[in-house]
């Protein structure tokens, strides 16, 4: 199944925070994969998420963003630069954290 | 990869931006169910009932309507949605709850899951909600995918 979470009031409505408890609650309580995407900056949720500290029954929540990628087959920079650093959190969890939030991206490949 | 290759059993796409622009209503049609999510004030109503009058009649009928920070002691869910014009079965809200602020300030939203999973006092709240947006995504009348409290793993 997959859930489009909007609004109409960006930054007031908790969207970030509903994503994120529903799809750590799922996996964790339902034993079932579930992925977080977004359209634009996920920062606001990476920065709410401590994802180095997940655990046991949350480890099979991968965070990453497929809708970034479509947008780069596309050409748009902007998404290409997002789509970096979002994998780069998935793969090095927060250990690169402070980099990407400084604008540093790596590049790498899934 | 595009969305329709994602392949996990829940995949949550948080919209972000105008509604109207190209990538956003591609997502909003190759997903099954929207969630809008709004505040209880004036202007967070009156954007919805903008939406539900004016946005793509396809993705109006599929989507649930989320409260956040619902006034649980104030006012009645049948009086609120009849207020605000949508019906009761697409509208699910989640009370106003001081853990998920706290976590939210100090940056572990992660760690709310296990206190929910028990049903600690300080999160119960979100619990029932929280389990009611699972089976509105998968359940039907005659089938039940989504797993109660009973079966949830004890911690």
């Amino acid at each position: 199944m997959k859930v489009a979470v909007i609004t109409n009031q960006e930054g007031q409505t908790g969207k970030s925070v509903l994503s994120l408890l529903l799809g750590l609650l799922f996996s964790a309580t339902q034993d079932k994969e579930s992925v977080i995407l977004s359209t634009g900056d996920a920062s606001s949720m990476y920065a709410q998420c401590n994802i180095g500290m997940a655990q046991g029954a949350l480890n099979n929540t991968n965070i990453y963003n497929a809708l970034m990628k479509n947008a780069a087959l596309k050409g748009k920079r902007s998404y290409v630069m997002l789509i970096e650093s979002a994998l780069t959190i998935r793969m090095h969890l927060t250990s690169l954290m402070p980099d990407w939030k400084k604008g540093s991206y790596v590049n790498c490949s899934r | 990869m595009t969305l329709a290759k994602v392949v996990s059993e829940l995949a949550i796409v948080e919209i972000k931006g105008d509604l109207n622009s190209e990538l956003n209503h591609y997502a909003l049609m190759e997903c099954g169910a929207i969630f809008y999510v709004f505040n209880p004030n004036k202007e967070s109503i009156a954007k919805l009932q903008q939406y539900t009058r004016e946005y793509d009649k396809n993705c109006v009928q599929r989507t649930i309507f989320i409260c956040q920070n619902y006034p649980l002691n104030m006012v009645s869910e049948n009086h609120f949605v009849k207020d605000i014009g949508i019906a009761k079965r697409s509208f699910i809200y989640l009370p106003y709850n001081e853990a998920v602020v706290k976590a939210c300030y100090e940056g572990n939203v992660d760690s709310l899951i296990p206190s929910i999973i028990k049903g600690e006092p300080e999160t119960i709240t979100l619990r029932q909600k929280l389990l009611e947006m699972m089976q509105a995504l998968f359940d039907t009348d005659r089938y039940k995918y989504i797993r109660g409290f009973a079966e949830w793993p004890r911690l």
